[in-house]
């Protein structure tokens, strides 16, 4: 685990200093991730394509900002991914022609947390462990009651702001920083029940 | 510490600060070690949700298109496997050829080593349709597609009753919110309508939290121009509204 982040680390580092071998490297590691995560957002392939390079483009551009001392390299990539995507989201709603009806997000809405589990025939042993954190950090999520996976979804995975939740929702605006306290406090104690304690997050 | 800061915490995790709290919180992490360490555990558990998503095996051919973007010529894949990828590494083929069904009995060895993964995996099948559900509600609520309809309380119930009804315009799907409504009996249910010069139509039975809060999916589709209601209903529902606590319409 901390090798895992120790090592990111260290080929973060090698990627600011424009090391294209790095690059590939940190791409082979990372492109299925940030994939999951951009096809997450926008649940569209072709645009999760683009989001997927303008993605590593940027790492090449700012990996030298990286600070290792906040937080882990994968950690800040998944963080650019997320960004990136909810700009895009952001584009596209203020511009909603470019929306196509059909993609209406009921049937589509987004890969959900329980999209089909890796085959466990086809894991590889030293990955079990990474399948395994992943595993349990989606059913701690799922043990979530609803007002707090929603204050997660529209917040995290959809870009919406405190005033936006409250006024899509119908919630008082106040509470929607109690909920999302609520919600992260909730999943860490659910991570805490299944076994996983602070030191096991990535 | 500032204690009002601190609230906006969770919030600045998932990104979710309005622009004015977002300059108040950095300015205050700035200054204060405490609430860096804190919205740093709140960073890493939102990080680790990102990274607990499914992965997703991009087109091979975007690997070198990407390297060219940044002039880097595609080098040789790596050895390790991708984080969070799930296939292995193919089995060396050449001069050493087993049979067929060699590898799948190693694998099906390992799978039995990992037994608890796999119980875990289909435990996971059902615990997680709420989270599909959930996030499927979330598409539809914010879709450019949906229309609102708001429901105002009927006679009877608490004043601050409120839903929203969420309908996609193109499918007629509907995902129906409520907040404070009264709670149930165990022996009660809430029953969601629609209403059409016809009459009323049951659209399913929901339940709500301690503080009244619901949110659920019609099980029929919305008819355009319909009305939407809440009637509160003995176990199991009723072919007719008993009692209308939430009422709104085009």
């Amino acid at each position: 685990m901390t090798n895992t982040v120790q090592t990111d680390n260290l080929l973060m580092r090698r990627v600011a200093e424009h090391d294209g071998d790095a690059l590939a490297e940190l791409y082979d590691l990372y492109a299925p991730r940030v994939f999951g995560l951009c096809l997450r957002i926008l649940n569209e392939n072709q645009l999760a394509e683009d989001l997927l390079q303008e993605v590593f483009v940027r790492v090449w551009e700012r990996a030298g900002s990286f600070q290792q001392s906040r937080g882990n390299a994968g950690a800040w990539l998944m963080g650019i991914t997320r960004n990136l995507c909810i700009d895009q989201l952001r584009r596209q709603q203020a511009r909603p022609q470019v929306v196509e009806p059909a993609d209406n997000g009921v049937d589509t809405g987004g890969m959900p947390f329980e999209e089909s589990l890796p085959d466990p025939l086809s894991d590889v042993p030293g990955l079990a462990a990474e399948h395994e954190r992943a595993a349990l950090v989606r059913r701690a999520m799922s043990r979530l009651n609803q007002e707090q996976q929603l204050v997660i979804e529209l917040s995290y995975f959809r870009g919406l702001t405190r005033r936006e939740i409250a006024q899509k929702l119908r919630w008082p605006e106040g509470t929607v920083h109690t909920r999302a306290r609520l919600a992260l406090q909730n999943l860490r104690q659910q991570l805490n029940e299944l076994g996983l304690g602070p030191d096991d997050l990535p | 510490m500032n204690a009002h800061v601190n609230d906006l915490i969770a919030l600045y995790a998932l990104d979710g600060l309005e622009p004015d709290e977002l300059r108040r919180v950095e300015e205050h992490l700035a200054l204060c070690a405490a609430c860096r360490a804190e919205a740093d555990r709140e960073q890493a558990l939102v990080a680790a949700l990102a990274a607990s998503l499914p992965p997703a095996t991009p087109d091979p051919r975007l690997r070198a298109a990407t390297l060219a973007r940044v002039g880097v010529r595609s080098a040789p894949r790596a050895s390790r496997p991708a984080r969070g990828a799930e296939k292995a590494a193919a089995a060396p083929r050449g001069w050493l050829t087993l049979p067929r069904w060699v590898p799948v009995a190693l694998s099906l060895v390992l799978a039995v080593l990992a037994g608890w993964n796999v119980y875990l995996t289909n435990e996971l099948g059902t615990l997680q349709e709420q989270v599909s559900w959930t996030t499927r509600a979330v598409g539809l609520i914010t879709s450019p597609v949906t229309a609102e309809i708001a429901l105002a309380p009927a006679e009877g119930d608490p004043a601050t009753a409120r839903g929203q009804a969420y309908v996609n315009q193109d499918s007629q799907d509907v995902v129906l919110v409520v907040q404070q409504l009264a709670p149930l009996a165990t022996n009660q249910t809430y029953q969601a309508w629609i209403i059409t010069a016809d009459g009323p139509v049951s659209a399913g039975l929901f339940r709500v939290t301690a503080n009244g809060w619901g949110m659920t999916w019609l099980n029929i589709p919305f008819k355009p121009g319909a009305a939407i209601g809440v009637s509160r209903e003995p176990e199991g529902g009723s072919a007719q509204p008993t009692e209308v606590v939430l009422l709104g319409g085009l």
